[in-house]
């Protein structure tokens, strides 16, 4: 009798009915890692590959730059708008970020007009340029000029280029012109010490 | 817009995701990037390319999240054949389970015997 019951008691529990258990338990883990991203934050395919080819003219002044013009010089190219409530947020940030040694700014202010001012005009008019222009200085002139280089992206062709999605976005090009960091969304001191700066500080 | 050009434009709009909007498609969408890009899918397919180059061109940019049928890969593995495992799995545990024969029970003795007998004329 005893020998019975003692069988009986091992075949109450066999090991399989914890796999679901487990398997429970894997979700939960792996759903709870899950909430606790940002959706908003995708991984930019651009990171480790050359930064896409482009040519823009310069804010009021004569000229373009080429981004041929990133090789040889560490760069943090920020696209932005007037526009932007997050592009303002994060400004003094760039204003510390342009008093690093040997780092490059480079402004690209990015569809200043939106289509609701355009009205599908194409090609764009000069006086849809001077406006965002006039707009992009003044707006510089008070919240502080980061820039080393004003960019004018007016149909945003070159920020659809780079993947952009969400004013403001901030890239890292190294010397070879490799995008070595992407982030979307208004800078953080938070992202800068974490991520930022140990990349300025390590290999570059 | 030729109706052959608005089909495909329909087509593959339909499958790519808005990036701002992001539970919205492409083809939905009215914010004003899903609008740019509208307007170059237009232009893509206009100079005459294939879905798979127009997709390409996507990706290249905006990463395996515009697509809402991701390409068969290894990143994407787990994505596409995960559940088919799963289920797998769960058939080779249901199987084990069913085919698991009863214990087999060991034969009375004597006096269970006589004790059955007893309760069962009882």
């Amino acid at each position: 009798m005893s020998a019975l019951s003692a069988k009986a008691t091992s075949r109450r529990m066999p090991r399989w009915v914890f796999v679901p258990l487990a398997l429970f338990l894997a979700m939960v883990v792996f759903l709870g890692v899950g909430l606790t991203r940002n959706p908003q934050e995708i991984p930019s395919p651009l990171i480790g590959r050359p930064a896409p080819a482009f040519e823009l003219p310069l804010v009021g002044g004569p000229g373009v730059f080429n981004a041929a013009q990133f090789k040889g010089q560490l760069t943090l190219v920020n696209l932005w708008a007037t526009w932007c409530a997050g592009c303002k947020e994060e400004h003094p940030i760039l204003m510390a970020l342009a008093r690093q040694p040997g780092l490059n700014m480079v402004g690209i202010n990015y569809k200043e007009l939106q289509a609701s001012e355009l009205s599908g005009q194409e090609p764009l008019s000069a006086e849809s340029v001077q406006k965002a222009t006039a707009r992009s200085q003044a707006w510089l002139q008070k919240n502080g000029q980061a820039f080393g280089v004003n960019l004018l992206d007016m149909d945003g062709r070159v920020g659809m280029d780079f993947g952009v999605y969400g004013l403001p976005e901030t890239y890292l090009i190294d010397r070879e012109g490799v995008v070595r960091f992407k982030h979307a969304g208004a800078l953080t001191p938070d992202v800068v010490q974490q991520k930022l700066l140990p990349l300025l500080r390590g290999v570059y | 817009m030729s109706t052959a050009v608005q089909a495909r434009w329909d087509h593959i709009a339909a499958e790519l995701r808005c990036l701002v909007c992001q539970n919205e498609s492409l083809a939905s969408s009215n914010a004003e990037l899903a609008l740019d890009l509208r307007r170059e899918l237009r232009g893509l397919i206009e100079q005459g390319q294939s879905d798979a180059d127009i997709r390409r061109f996507l990706v290249s940019r905006y990463g395996d999240f515009v697509l809402y049928k991701p390409e068969v890969k290894p990143v994407t593995w787990l994505l596409w054949f995960g559940p088919f495992v799963l289920l797998l799995g769960a058939l080779v545990l249901a199987l084990r389970l069913m085919r698991r024969t009863p214990a087999e029970s060991a034969p009375l003795t004597d006096s269970e015997r006589a004790r059955v007998r007893q309760l069962l004329e009882s």
